[in-house]
């Protein structure tokens, strides 16, 4: 009797066993919801929302008032777009192109007028505490200046996705993407 | 031997809780391993969503919405901790990117260990330029009400605030103040979206969506549409032009 009862314990200690386990391997990955911002998606294929496609660079310049500049990136953008003309003024219009290139993935580039934007606003939002009350702690600070060609920009990498801003003349330059890390960003700037 | 019998020779009322607790923890793992079917898609390891805007020109400085708080139905995607969510939100695009933006609102969650429970939070948040440091809460939504939420810029500034007024009219709450964000001005939106395993919905009616333009008056949407609908499985309604709702449904909006 002693060890019909022992194995049924047994049994049941190992099911105890994997149902735990069930639990703790399915916790590691299982989805933590809290973690995930609740934020508007970007379409990294066609990042401007209600944007018009235009075919080239010089069709986006007349419909911009800042100087649009297409990076040495060695291929063509695969999407070029730009605000709606019908529904936003010409100084908040940007342009935004799409690359598909083979080290990088997707890379999304978004040119805009510069008014607003100084290295001394960059620096403050370096610079800004981003953490709100009640906020996690364990989120990293995102957000500082690097070297861009004769200038410097504001990067900002969080987790494992970087993007990189900076002002050259009357154009804001951004470049963003799905899986751009901070080198990545870094060493495409030197390539416009 | 012996010291295996020792060990495993109890009394049957002394076994008992054992027995019991093994059975409880097989059947909590296996429940949460393996949640039921329902009639919505499983959406785990990120979300669905959709969110409306006006063609307001990028040149609001404020949104402003009644949200409702339904019963969602939360469908863990497993483990323990969070494992499902539906996010109702009032907010601004920065840049057309989505790449900058501010919003409030409501998140519910479906909290897992042992079993589950799910519980509101109202929450702020904002995206610079990609980043976000995620939400911050603020209080409590109860079901079945609907309060408001506003987000809104302070004049002259690149500083945006949020607000919410649990009774769903303009005694407004300042919940938070977000500093130095991309841009002065924005396109409004009111957001749904959900994560988590098939069942879980993201049933949600927005109403009386307003924003304000650069000389501070107060509008109601006027031609509301839909973007970024990622979601199959959800039909979005366009109520009027001020007003829309989501509910289980077929197509993309």
């Amino acid at each position: 009797m002693l060890v019909k009862g022992t194995s049924a314990i047994r049994l049941l200690s190992v099911a105890s066993l994997i149902g735990c386990m069930s639990l703790i391997a399915t916790g590691c990955g299982g989805q933590q919801a809290e973690d995930r911002p609740a934020e508007p998606a970007t379409n990294w294929s066609a990042p401007l929302t209600d944007g018009v496609s235009v075919p080239t660079i010089i069709a986006a310049q007349r419909l911009v008032s800042f100087r649009v500049i297409s990076p040495s990136f060695g291929g063509t953008p695969s999407l070029i777009q730009v605000d709606d003309p019908n529904q936003m003024q010409v100084n908040q219009r940007s342009v935004a192109m799409v690359f598909r290139l083979p080290d990088y993935g997707t890379v999304d580039v978004r040119e805009s007028s510069a008014a607003g934007w100084t290295i001394e606003r960059e620096k403050q939002r370096a610079n800004e505490p981003v953490l709100q009350p009640g906020a996690s702690p364990a989120k990293a600070y995102p957000f500082k200046m690097v070297a861009v060609k004769t200038t410097s920009g504001l990067l900002s990498a969080s987790g494992e996705r970087a993007t990189l801003q900076w002002i050259d003349g009357n154009t804001l330059f951004y470049i963003f993407g799905p899986n751009l890390t901070a080198s990545q960003v870094e060493a495409l700037a030197e390539r416009f | 031997m012996a010291p295996q019998q020792r060990r495993w020779g109890m009394s049957g009322l002394r076994r008992f809780p054992l027995i019991f607790a093994s059975a409880f923890a097989l059947l909590a793992g296996v429940m949460v391993a393996f949640p039921g079917e329902a009639s919505a898609t499983s959406y785990c390891g990120g979300k669905e969503a959709g969110i409306w805007l006006d063609n307001n020109n990028y040149n609001s400085i404020g949104s402003q919405a009644g949200v409702l708080a339904p019963n969602h139905s939360l469908v863990s995607c497993g483990g323990s901790g969070v494992t499902a969510d539906s996010v109702n939100t009032v907010g601004l695009l920065l840049t057309s990117d989505a790449q900058n933006w501010v919003e409030v609102g409501y998140v519910k969650y479906l909290s897992c260990f042992i079993g589950c429970s799910a519980y509101y939070k109202v929450f702020g948040e904002w995206g610079f330029n990609g980043s976000s440091p995620g939400q911050t809460y603020y209080g409590n939504v109860t079901t079945g009400t609907v309060p408001t939420f506003k987000a809104v810029i302070v004049t002259g500034s690149y500083n945006w605030t949020i607000y919410w007024d649990p009774n769903g009219g303009t005694n407004f709450t300042l919940l938070a103040t977000y500093n130095n964000l991309c841009c002065q001005t924005g396109d409004a939106y009111g957001e749904a979206s959900r994560s988590g395993a098939s069942g879980t919905d993201i049933v949600d009616h927005h109403y009386n969506m307003y924003w304000k333009n650069t000389s501070g008056t107060w509008s109601l949407f006027s031609s509301l549409h839909c973007q970024n609908d990622t979601d199959a499985d959800y039909q979005w309604n366009r109520v009027s032009g001020y007003e829309f709702q989501v509910g289980a449904g077929p197509g993309y909006c």
